[in-house]
């Protein structure tokens, strides 16, 4: 009886789909009026920008097209600035991230003050944002050669500056953490929220320790988080250019500062090799989304 | 199988008392379902005997031996939670498999369990689903075959059905009551539904703010509850407020009619005024056929509503003794409309006296 009806009642449900249909159409063409400002925003400001720069990239300075400056990033001091700039993103990512994902548990865990949370999280907005010129006068004016720590420690034999100078990779990226780990704690509050207290009990009920279940069952539920959060961090630090040119001045050796000093002149003007640097960071960067998306399909397998 | 006893149970939350020294005994292979409104202790009962939450005082033993000192991964007990709690990051049959991973055991051992368990939930064909790809009750059946993966000896279900739809409810109810036979399994089953605590359990225990007001069958405990709050809570009560004609007689007066209870009133005296408690079921209504109220009933009264529920409509009469329910066989509830005059009539002993 009950089926007769469902049976009858199918079609005719599905009968009247032509207006509504329309009506959706109509009223989603509309909802993309709204993106049209951020799409010209972009395109003015990125996609030509950057296909410009591909472009330049392949010219000599006669306008003729050539593979020289792209041949010459991948050889000498210019690789070794993106080694450099590499290695330099990833150990800040690394520091910052770790940092980040245990304060974020902390904050977050059952039974954390809630008062704990809030007063990290409004540091971490303002941190993150912390970064530049400031950044590297309170490193320099704390830690630096005549810094008020460096002073103070030098009291019982510790030489910081020559232990950690901070204008060297391991230096710059102590630095780059202050402002990596609190935007990492940003990303990820909301992963690790929602972490169901379920899911912790379950396990633990089903005989897990604590370490079984992050190594089970929360690390892989926020592994796609952690992996895209790691990624934003690498590409803030790979990027950065103030905080570092300030550090270590004309001895810098980031890719970054190598495009500040061929477009300004400190070494010699060469617009056209600072483009094919440029167009150097944005293949590391995406080589980093293959590599960042092929695993996040892997690690979110279970979401599709 | 194994036995469970609380004793003296006892939590609080700041101020609030969650468990008043609470005392349960649990035989081997029973099914127990600790019954209550929210925030009566049930859950924190329940949380108590998987070692989630810590008792201020009180003992709880398994087969003689107080577990509380043992954390919740070592004490062998199954437990199903009424939020979905399965991991999304692996596949039914990896939920299933879980604890036997945590314990090392060989891979085609668990998988063949595993895969017997979901069998037996019925979701054999289901083991490479992630959650996601699962309806709630398919989920909680998994669930409930992870509890069991590593055959504990007490199995702990936290309102598992709560979040379902009623029709599902209402077999999945009825499953976990026939695996629970099948395998035997000593079962704690916390609900807020008195219906699915009277249908699945051998004993039922009402609680009310922390301690526990009556136990006993579904068949007791809805016949004879011992308390206003069991009453009230376990199915619908009329209340009468009647007065006592002759204790000796076991007579009272309800309103214009004089009712043989057909038992004692211990601790009542003549002239008294009590209340009394009456099942919807025992009323019956008499009705109109030719516009004249037919005779025998012990007052007449007009419907104030007629609720359809299936098999049974719920009838409200309004009388001048106040409002009287009943519920008729649906079919005889057809002759009754909205404003009709009808006789109220009762069971001979339906009427009881409660204590609280």
């Amino acid at each position: 009886m009950t089926t007769a009806v469902e049976e009858l009642s199918e079609p005719a449900a599905s009968v009247p789909a032509r207006t509504p249909k329309t009506r959706r159409s109509w009223k989603g063409g509309l909802r993309w009026l709204g993106v049209l400002p951020f799409a010209a925003y972009v395109s003015i400001f990125l996609l030509i920008p950057t296909g410009e720069l591909i472009v330049d990239a392949f010219k000599g300075t006669h306008n003729q097209f050539t593979t020289a400056n792209v041949a010459a990033i991948v050889h000498g001091q210019y690789l070794q600035s993106f080694i450099s700039s590499i290695e330099l993103a990833a150990l800040s990512s690394l520091f910052g991230g770790v940092l980040g994902f245990f304060l974020t548990t902390a904050i977050v865990a059952r039974g954390a003050p809630s008062w704990l949370r809030s007063t990290m999280v409004t540091f971490s907005g303002m941190a993150a944002n912390f970064a530049g010129i400031p950044l590297a006068f309170a490193f320099t004016s704390t830690i630096g050669v005549g810094g008020v720590i460096t002073v103070l420690v030098q009291h019982f034999g510790i030489n910081l500056t020559s232990a950690v100078p901070l204008s060297g990779t391991l230096g710059l990226a102590v630095v780059y953490t202050y402002f990596q780990f609190p935007l990492m704690v940003l990303l990820i509050v909301p992963a690790v929220d929602g972490l169901k207290r379920e899911w912790r009990e379950a396990a633990e009920n089903l005989g897990a320790s604590a370490f079984q279940y992050w190594r089970r069952v929360a690390m892989p539920v926020l592994l796609p988080s952690l992996l895209g959060a790691m990624v934003l961090l690498f590409g803030g630090a790979f990027s950065a250019y103030a905080t570092a040119e300030a550090l270590s001045g004309s001895t810098g050796n980031l890719v970054t500062e190598y495009i500040a000093n061929l477009l300004n002149g400190n070494i010699f003007v060469n617009a056209q090799l600072s483009y094919a640097l440029a167009f150097g960071m944005i293949v590391v960067i995406a080589v980093l989304m293959i590599f960042y998306s092929a695993m996040q399909r892997r690690a979110n397998r279970w979401l599709r | 199988m194994a036995r469970v006893q609380l004793q003296g149970l006892h939590k609080e939350f700041g101020n609030v008392v969650a468990l008043d020294k609470l005392d349960l005994d649990v035989a081997a292979g029973e099914f127990v379902s600790l019954l209550g409104p929210s925030g009566c202790g049930k859950t924190t009962a329940l949380r108590c005997v998987a070692g989630f939450e810590l008792p201020d005082a009180g003992e709880v033993l398994v087969d003689g031996k107080d577990v509380l000192g043992l954390p919740a991964n070592k004490r062998n007990m199954g437990m199903v939670f009424q939020a979905y709690s399965l991991f999304p990051n692996m596949t039914a049959q990896q939920n299933v498999e879980f604890s036997m991973r945590i314990r090392r055991r060989p891979r085609s051992e668990r998988a063949k369990r595993a895969l017997d368990l979901l069998e037996l939930v019925g979701l054999g064909r289901q083991a490479e689903r992630y959650p996601r790809q699962l309806s709630g009750g398919q989920q909680q059946r998994v669930a409930l075959a992870r509890a069991l993966a590593l055959e504990p000896a007490v199995l702990l279900l936290d309102e598992p059905l709560s979040a379902l739809d009623a029709k599902v409810r209402v077999q999945l109810r009825e499953e976990v009551r026939r695996i629970q036979l099948e395998l035997g399994i000593t079962t704690l089953y916390v609900t807020h539904d008195q219906e699915e605590a009277l249908s699945v359990s051998d004993r039922v225990a009402v609680l009310s703010e922390g301690r526990i007001e009556q136990i006993g069958t579904p068949a007791e405990v809805y016949t004879h509850p011992k308390t206003s709050f069991v009453a009230s809570f376990v199915g619908t009560v009329n209340r009468a407020e009647v007065t006592v004609v002759s204790a000796g007689d076991q007579t009272v007066r309800w309103g214009p009619a004089v009712i043989n209870l057909q038992r004692d009133l211990p601790g009542h005296h003549d002239g008294d005024a009590v209340t009394l408690y009456l099942r919807p079921e025992d009323v019956t209504l008499g009705t109109s056929r030719n516009g004249t109220i037919p005779s025998g009933g012990l007052f007449n009264g007009r419907v104030t509503s007629i609720t359809f529920l299936g098999p049974v409509t719920r009838v409200s009469v309004r009388t001048d003794v106040g409002p009287v329910v009943a519920d008729l066989s649906s079919a005889e509830a057809l002759e009754l409309s909205i404003d009709c005059e009808v006789s109220v009539d009762i069971a001979p002993g339906s009427l009881r006296a409660l204590a609280g």
